[in-house]
């Protein structure tokens, strides 16, 4: 129970809407929730004289976006407001974005790549699918949130830990892990859901970057012993989080963000920020090369990066204040968790690592994501 | 003698024009099945060849094993049950009749995957009636959950084709052998099953192939249990493989071939198509016939339980996904909510006004190259040898698309019409074509159905007084395929309507569809959401449906009153 407490308070995320949710909580008291009330506000009375916004569209065309979740929509909603540049989207997976703008054979239906894991940025840039954006801010951006040579830029980033059905735990008669290490405890047999790295991108985060915390030989070796208690990987990135509220199974590898909310109101369910760090995944926005509203895209980019209010914006519908990670110096929106809990990882690795990564992991794993390639 | 040479001459320009355009026409139809059909698949198969097919085969034979072993133990189990279920409500009472066709229409018309959640809210580790009720702990995920859920979904289809060939045995027939003494399970067995087989071994071939190329099944329930469709899935999202997807659904279509061929002989065999379902289920809610004998003794008692049995658990299916569109979270617990319908008036609304769009269009498309086909098709039948094998390759070219599973035909479409001089990916008309061409060989058999029971010689009469090809085709053929036309349009609006393989690639954000924000709601974990778009696709396809059906039963009636 204790990590249910923590975990609620310490990560999840202060922003308006997050706030609300959280207020009955916040009674309690820790690190984040009193401030977390405080990022609307200050988020819209920043005047930063820095901000831009004169940004203005010329094109008479509408942007077309390809983004991970439809609660963008209140953030494209503003975008129209202030440059006048009406906003389509659709909301699909990074992978079947990247599929989809490989299959197009280089000329792509959408302008704009809104969120999903960086992994499929790097493929793409790679691949000669996206158009670089130059413009003033870009030089806030922190390394590595950033491509250096200003094909994708990351908006925040995806963190990765455990949610538990502690009914099922009682359940089997076992404790609550507390780290990577415990998953491979004997007891917790059959009750682990995990996402297959290829599909899931913060699985993909997790798998790379335990490796480069245990070492290429250690961590795989640790992946084999997991892979024991792991009955079968699921395809869809969602599934250990809803499985485990649906009461499927013990145990989920999961990302962790506000949208979880919904879930943790049944009193069943705790989240758990494992003791050796949480991994994440950059999270990115990228302009796609021959799209038919690049200039549009390309003030999509400038006009969210160049503003701190917008940014905030952005942090309050997304629940969590990652953007920090990426641009330190953002004004209005309130850090809501220290950065010590996440792994130590490279990310700029994540790209030229994939394939290898996803190869091994198939041998690792094998008879329980079945080989199809 | 000059008024007479003039009529005639005139006459010549009129047949010569109409025969020019006939012949147009009939080109334009060919042309376009080669431009719609055959060009995707092409497509597909030149990517394939970029994938290593030894390496693909070598690294796949489990999966093509469980694929192969899903499918058989679906075809059979899914064709028994309907099999009890046709006997029990052919003779019965209309009342039975009428729910038991409503739950098979219901079910038709439902959006896949939903299906299989609700299954997991029943039967789970904390489903209501494996927990809540038996008190048992056992996790529904792997090859029995897979068979079990598209045994159910795939049994109404089944259940129309086998009710309406048993409702179609002269009862006159039957009623001979009961006169001789015959019992009702012997009149089963000696004279009514002996007539249903061709229809049987059609319904056992055509779920094997459904089985095959449903991936949103094993997807949500498989566990580790994987199929060809679910890696076709897995290479597309995670991999980004394109040429290993085409291997894949290479030779997913390879098995489906085969297997296809074995249905065409069957129904060469027996004349009756697997068609218009929509449309033969409203006909057959409209057929007020009473039964001509009731089943008795252990076969009435086995039919009896199997049917209230496939009723309980689609009233149990229906009630729980309404429900989980009501509620908060995902549990039994989760409290009540409007939210999802909220969310639907907020984001929805645009995408489900499109589908409805979308598949108007598709059906109309559908029906009208249907038609076309059909008609060309039977002209071939009538010709010498080329012509013979012309309407062969056409028919085969019609229904190619139909059998490839739907994320296949997508990726051949957005391969095959991303360039210039053609480039349609990012329009809506993709997408209308893509669910047109999808289900025209549905469309096709109808037209063919009708226009083969058409006498040649009335078309040639019509000539002799001098209609000209054009017209004779119009004024006789046209009229008499009415019935066609209806299951053509039905049968593809349904289908466009629920389609979401084939659409998946060529989706784009200024023309998204209802589905595609079901499957996207369903991939984040908003099941609630997804229920509510299942419950209100259901609702528009149910209107849309009873509207085209009652109108058209209403035709038909005034035309018996004619006869």
């Amino acid at each position: 129970m204790t990590q249910k407490g923590l975990s609620r308070r310490s990560f999840v995320v202060g922003s308006a809407s997050a706030a609300l949710a959280l207020s009955a909580l916040a009674v309690t008291g820790c690190s984040g929730s009193g401030s977390s009330s405080s990022a609307a506000s200050s988020a819209s009375s920043a005047s930063q004289t820095a901000n831009k916004t004169d940004l203005k569209s010329t094109s008479g065309k509408t942007l077309k976006v390809i983004c991970t979740s439809e609660s963008y929509k209140k953030l494209f909603e503003k975008f129209t407001q202030d440059v006048g540049c009406e906003v389509e989207f659709v909301s699909m997976s990074s992978g079947e974005a990247l599929s989809k703008l490989k299959a197009e054979g280089g000329t792509p239906a959408a302008d704009l790549w809104f969120g999903g894991g960086i992994d499929s940025f790097m493929s793409a840039k790679d691949s000669g699918l996206l158009e670089q954006v130059n413009f003033e801010a870009a030089s806030r951006f922190a390394d590595t949130f950033k491509d250096p040579d200003n094909y994708w830029f990351s908006k925040g980033a995806t963190v990765v830990g455990f949610i538990v059905n502690n009914d099922i735990l009682d359940e089997i008669g076992a404790e609550a892990p507390k780290s990577w290490a415990d998953l491979t405890n004997a007891a917790y047999k059959d009750e682990i859901v995990m996402s297959t790295p290829a599909v899931s991108g913060t699985n993909y985060a997790a798998v790379d970057a335990l490796l480069q915390y245990m070492g290429e030989d250690a961590g795989w070796q640790y992946f084999s012993q997991l892979n024991e208690n792991i009955p079968y990987y699921t395809k869809r990135g969602s599934d250990p989080s809803t499985r485990v509220s649906q009461g499927e199974a013990g145990i989920g590898i999961t990302y962790i963000d506000g949208t979880l909310d919904e879930l943790l109101k049944s009193g069943e369910l705790s989240l758990v920020y494992p003791t050796e760090g949480m991994p994440y995944m950059p999270d990115g926005v990228a302009v796609f090369k021959n799209a038919d509203d690049v200039d549009d895209a390309k003030l999509f980019v400038e006009w969210l990066f160049s503003n701190d209010e917008n940014m905030a914006y952005l942090a309050s519908i997304d629940k969590k204040s990652t953007i920090l990670m990426c641009i330190p110096d953002v004004k209005g929106v309130e850090a809501t968790f220290d950065t010590s809990q996440l792994m130590k990882e490279d990310t700029t690795k994540f790209g030229p690592n994939r394939e290898a990564v996803l190869a091994k992991w198939q041998e690792v794993t094998a008879g329980k994501e079945v080989v199809s390639s | 003698m000059k008024t007479q040479d003039l009529t005639t001459r005139r006459a010549l320009i009129r047949h010569r024009g109409s025969t020019v355009a006939c012949v147009a026409i009939g080109a334009a139809t060919v042309g376009l099945v080669l431009l719609f059909s055959v060009d995707p698949i092409l497509s597909l198969l030149s990517k394939s060849i970029g994938g290593s097919f030894g390496r693909v085969l070598a690294n796949n034979q489990q999966i093509v094993w469980n694929s192969i072993a899903a499918g058989v133990a679906t075809a059979v189990i899914s064709t028994a049950l309907a099999l009890a279920i046709s006997l029990r409500v052919a003779f019965s009472s209309s009342k039975l009749r009428g729910v038991v066709l409503a739950l098979v229409f219901a079910s038709i018309i439902s959006p896949p995957f939903v299906s299989s959640l609700a299954y997991v809210e029943l039967f789970g580790r904390r489903g209501l009636i494996t927990h809540e009720l038996l008190g048992l702990s056992i996790s529904p995920y792997g090859p029995v959950g897979v068979v079990v859920m598209q045994s159910v979904f795939f049994c109404a289809i089944n259940v129309l084709l086998l009710l309406s060939t048993i409702r179609n045995i002269d009862p006159a027939v039957l009623d001979a052998a009961r006169d001789v003494g015959a019992s009702p399970s012997q009149v089963v067995r000696r004279v009514v099953l002996p007539l249903t087989w061709p229809s049987v071994g059609a319904c056992l071939l055509l779920t094997f192939i459904r089985s095959l190329a449903d991936y949103g099944t094993p997807i949500v329930i498989g566990g580790s249990f994987e199929t060809i469709s679910t890696a076709i899935y897995e290479q597309v999202v995670g991999y980004s493989d394109l040429a290993t997807s085409a291997v894949l659904g290479v030779l997913l279509c390879g098995i489906a071939i085969i297997v296809y061929a074995g249905y065409a002989v069957l129904i060469a065999r027996s004349r009756k198509r697997v068609a218009g379902t929509a449309t033969s289920a409203f006909e057959m809610l409209g057929d007020r016939r009473s039964a001509p004998m009731r089943l008795r003794g252990v076969l009435g008692i086995v039919c009896g339980i199997v049917c209230f049995a496939f009723i309980a658990f689609m009233i149990l299916q229906y009630v729980t996904i309404v429900r989980a569109s009501l509620t908060a979270g995902i549990s039994w617990k989760a409290s009540f909510t409007t939210a999802n319908y909220d969310h639907l008036v907020e984001y929805q609304a645009t995408p489900l006004a499109r589908s409805v769009g979308f598949a108007l269009l598709a059906a109309a498309v559908a029906t009208v190259l249907g038609f076309l086909c059909a008609y060309l098709q039977e002209q071939g039948r009538r010709g010498r040898g080329p012509a013979r094998k012309a309407q062969a390759l056409l028919g085969f070219a019609v229904t190619m698309p139909y059998m490839l599973p739907g994320t296949c035909l997508g990726l051949g479409y957005i391969l095959a019409f991303n360039a210039a001089p053609l480039k349609l990916t990012g329009t809506g008309v993709i997408i209308v074509l893509v669910l047109a061409f999808k289900e025209l060989a549905i469309s096709q058999q109808a037209f063919s159905n009708e226009i083969a029971q058409l006498d040649p010689h009335l078309e040639e009469a019509a000539r002799d007084v001098g209609a000209t090809k054009f017209a004779s085709a119009l004024r006789i053929a046209v009229p008499s395929v009415r019935r066609a036309a209806a299951v053509s349009f039905m049968n593809a609006f349904t289908s466009a309507m629920v389609a979401y393989g084939a659409v998946l690639f060529l989706i784009t954000p200024s023309n998204k569809t209802a589905i595609f924000e079901l499957f996207d709601a369903l991939s984040s974990g908003k099941y609630g959401q997804a229920a509510a778009t299942s419950v209100v696709i259901v609702a528009i396809t149910l209107a849309v449906d009873a509207v085209l059906g009652f109108l058209f039963l209403k035709r038909r009636r005034r035309a018996h009153g004619d006869d």
